[in-house]
């Protein structure tokens, strides 16, 4: 199986102005996006934001009516599925009942058409791969839901496509397995040099996962950032939400000099540097959980502590204060300072802000 | 429903309310209406034609009660009736394979079609089924016979002199049976394609399968269900089968079927023609029994 092919390198797939729509139902709206050789890349987002009618477009089961997507320099919009050379991971893994795991593995060999020798030796090969060797002549319902997703990828792998793409490829596996794949994934595509693109919902597995993140929104691209920029600048209000990033706070919005600050209750005034760009009457201030200073207090403070529970090295505050709920995140060290239910006083940690317009 | 539907007579057994039921026994089973009803018009009948299998043909008093296997030993050892059980189970598996032949991608079209066109295009395959099958079979002897639509047409034409042989044989027989058979084939099959994966036609397309490839290799070992009870049900259907062979098979071809009618009708030999009902009986047992055997869950 060949390994990192050093001679693989720059942009694998472009996508330019892509656009799809059904009916009146605009799936994919001016999509545009370069994906590098050996990179793993995570399309992230809510359900119908786009992002598995963006894998099944480049896969060749939609056929955008705009744009063009060109695979290692060749425009592929007009080809079959089939003549792609991409390795898909479904699902549900769409594992072929009636065969073993050889057959399986072996299938994209036989189309084509290489000799039975070389048919088994890159079967086991890829079989190897996962792991999965001494399970060969089994067939896919003697199976336990991991194995068959590892059958899965050596079966999408063993042709060794240009491209690999898996459609929430973890999503069937109960936590603990998840974790496991998760770590296994990364570790095959890196040791195969195979560029992936793979859709999620779930932001931890996309952080977990991949080189860079595409955040999409109803048919756009919000944002393409590898997970640290990522939560360090979101791009918007919404992706910050999205991904959790921390507090979104909106209000009453003052500008001083350089910094806007919003109102909130109890002399809370929360700032950051102002925005280029942003309208200040749509803009909300992103404040992350560990950038929330929070001291107990006897004086009187509209904010009460709800909850407070432990979070490995770290402690999970949640303030309330009427209908707003605030979160932040402390030192373990800190727990005998609080009380649940007890007046709290906070304060923003100066320069852990940063604002996002809001749409 | 069948005697095997009844309750077992355990005496746990609950009705629906949860009350204990009074305990069984053999007898108020057997002494039940529907029981005495199967008893009675299925089991006698059956046991009386048994019974005159194995009794022997007089031309005086139609059989005398001599019983014995000869019957069944004259049917299996005759070249005669050996070749008629040929000629049956060559009409059922060549009308098998045209009916799989033809309502494969019959059904293929059927399962693929949109909405509308779909309950339009089922009844358009059981339209056959909806007629009296003596009208239908007739139907064909009007095309095919002597003096029939395409004889009367073509000698018109004067492409022939003397009325082509297509009425009176294996072929139009065959043609009549297809034409009977299709439906419960293309159901059948229809059925079980219904219910595949569209999901593997997907990945079979990922991973580079062309169209004969994805026939061969993923549809139709996937539908093998289908085709193992379209296939029993066409076979067992037509070796079965009376109105058709009697009608379109006149003096020349005949069926096990037709002969028995023959036997009990004509040649008053009611112990050999019971003997055939026998036969044919078994055969369509074995061949449920292969089609079990073949097609059981590994």
């Amino acid at each position: 199986m060949a390994e990192v092919d050093l001679e693989e390198s720059g942009e694998i797939l472009k996508i330019e102005n892509v656009g799809l729509r059904y009916g009146d139902v605009v799936a994919l709206d001016d999509i545009n996006l370069n994906i590098d050789a050996r990179e793993f890349v995570a399309l992230l987002g809510p359900s119908g934001c786009g992002k598995t009618s963006l894998l099944r477009s480049i896969a060749g089961f939609n056929s955008p009516q705009k744009g063009r997507i060109v695979l290692k320099g060749k425009d592929v919009v007009d080809l079959q599925p089939r003549q792609r050379n991409i390795g898909i991971v479904f699902q549900d893994y769409a594992l072929f009942p009636h065969m073993t795991v050889r057959k399986n593995v072996g299938f994209g060999l036989e189309c084509r058409r290489m000799s039975a020798g070389e048919i088994e030796a890159r079967s086991m090969a890829a079989l190897d791969k996962v792991r999965l060797a001494e399970l060969a002549d089994r067939r896919p319902k003697e199976l336990s839901g991991g194995q068959q997703q590892r059958v899965a990828l050596a079966r999408a792998i063993a042709f060794e496509p240009s491209l690999l793409l898996l459609d929430e490829p973890l999503g069937a596996l109960d936590k603990q397995l998840r974790s496991r794949m998760q770590f296994e994934l990364k570790e095959l595509q890196r040791s195969l040099g195979i560029t992936a693109i793979f859709v999620t919902h779930d932001q931890d597995e996309a952080v977990a996962m991949a080189d860079r993140i595409v955040v999409m929104r109803d048919g756009r691209v919000q944002q393409v950032a590898t997970p640290s920029a990522l939560f360090a600048r979101p791009a918007t209000a919404w992706v910050a939400e999205f991904i959790d990033a921390g507090n979104l706070l909106s209000g009453e919005v003052c500008a001083d000099g350089n910094t806007w600050s919003v109102q909130l209750p109890g002399g809370f005034t929360p700032g950051a540097m102002a925005p280029t760009a942003v309208d200040r009457k749509r803009a909300k201030l992103l404040l992350p959980a560990h950038q929330l200073e929070v001291v107990a207090t006897t004086e009187a403070s509209p904010y009460r502590l709800a909850s407070i529970r432990p979070n490995g090295m770290a402690l999970d505050l949640l303030i309330a204060c009427g209908e707003l709920r605030l979160r932040a995140q402390l030192p373990v060290s800190r727990r005998d300072e609080f009380e649940v239910g007890a007046s709290v006083r906070l304060a923003a940690t100066p320069g852990g802000g940063l604002w996002l317009p809001d749409d | 429903m069948t005697m095997a539907t009844q309750q077992h007579p355990t005496s746990h057994a609950r009705s629906s309310k949860g009350m204990r039921n009074p305990p069984r026994g053999r007898m108020s089973t057997l002494l039940s209406p529907i029981a005495t009803f199967y008893a009675l018009f299925l089991l006698l009948p059956y046991f009386y034609i048994f019974w005159l299998s194995l009794t022997r043909y007089s031309s005086t008093q139609l059989y005398v009660p001599d019983l014995g296997l000869h019957n069944y030993i004259r049917i299996l050892t005759d070249s005669y009736y050996l070749g008629l059980l040929a000629q049956t189970i060559g009409l059922g598996l060549f009308v098998m394979s045209v009916t799989l032949l033809l309502g494969y991608p019959l059904a293929m079209r059927i399962v693929a079609a949109g909405k509308t066109a779909k309950p339009i295009l089922l009844i358009l395959v059981m339209t056959p089924l909806l007629v009296n099958v003596v009208v239908r079979t007739y139907a064909w002897l009007v095309l095919l016979g002597d003096n029939g639509v395409i004889n009367k047409a073509l000698s018109g034409i004067g492409l022939i002199d003397a009325p082509l042989p297509i009425s009176g044989n294996f072929f139009s027989v065959a043609i009549g049976l297809v034409h009977l058979s299709l439906p419960l084939m293309v159901l059948s099959l229809v059925s079980v394609m219904e219910k595949l994966d569209k999901g593997l036609f997907e990945a079979g397309e990922s991973l580079g399968a062309g169209p004969m490839k994805m026939l061969v290799g993923v549809h139709i070992p996937l539908c093998m269900q289908g085709i193992g009870a379209g296939s029993l049900l066409v076979f067992c259907t037509v070796i079965s089968a009376f109105v058709t062979p009697q009608l379109l098979g006149g003096n020349r071809f005949s069926t096990i079927s037709t002969i028995i009618y023959q036997k009990f009708t004509f040649s008053m030999n009611w112990p050999v023609g019971a003997a055939l009902v026998f036969v044919l009986l078994s055969l369509n047992f074995a061949v449920i029994l292969l089609h079990s055997f073949m097609f059981r869950e590994k």
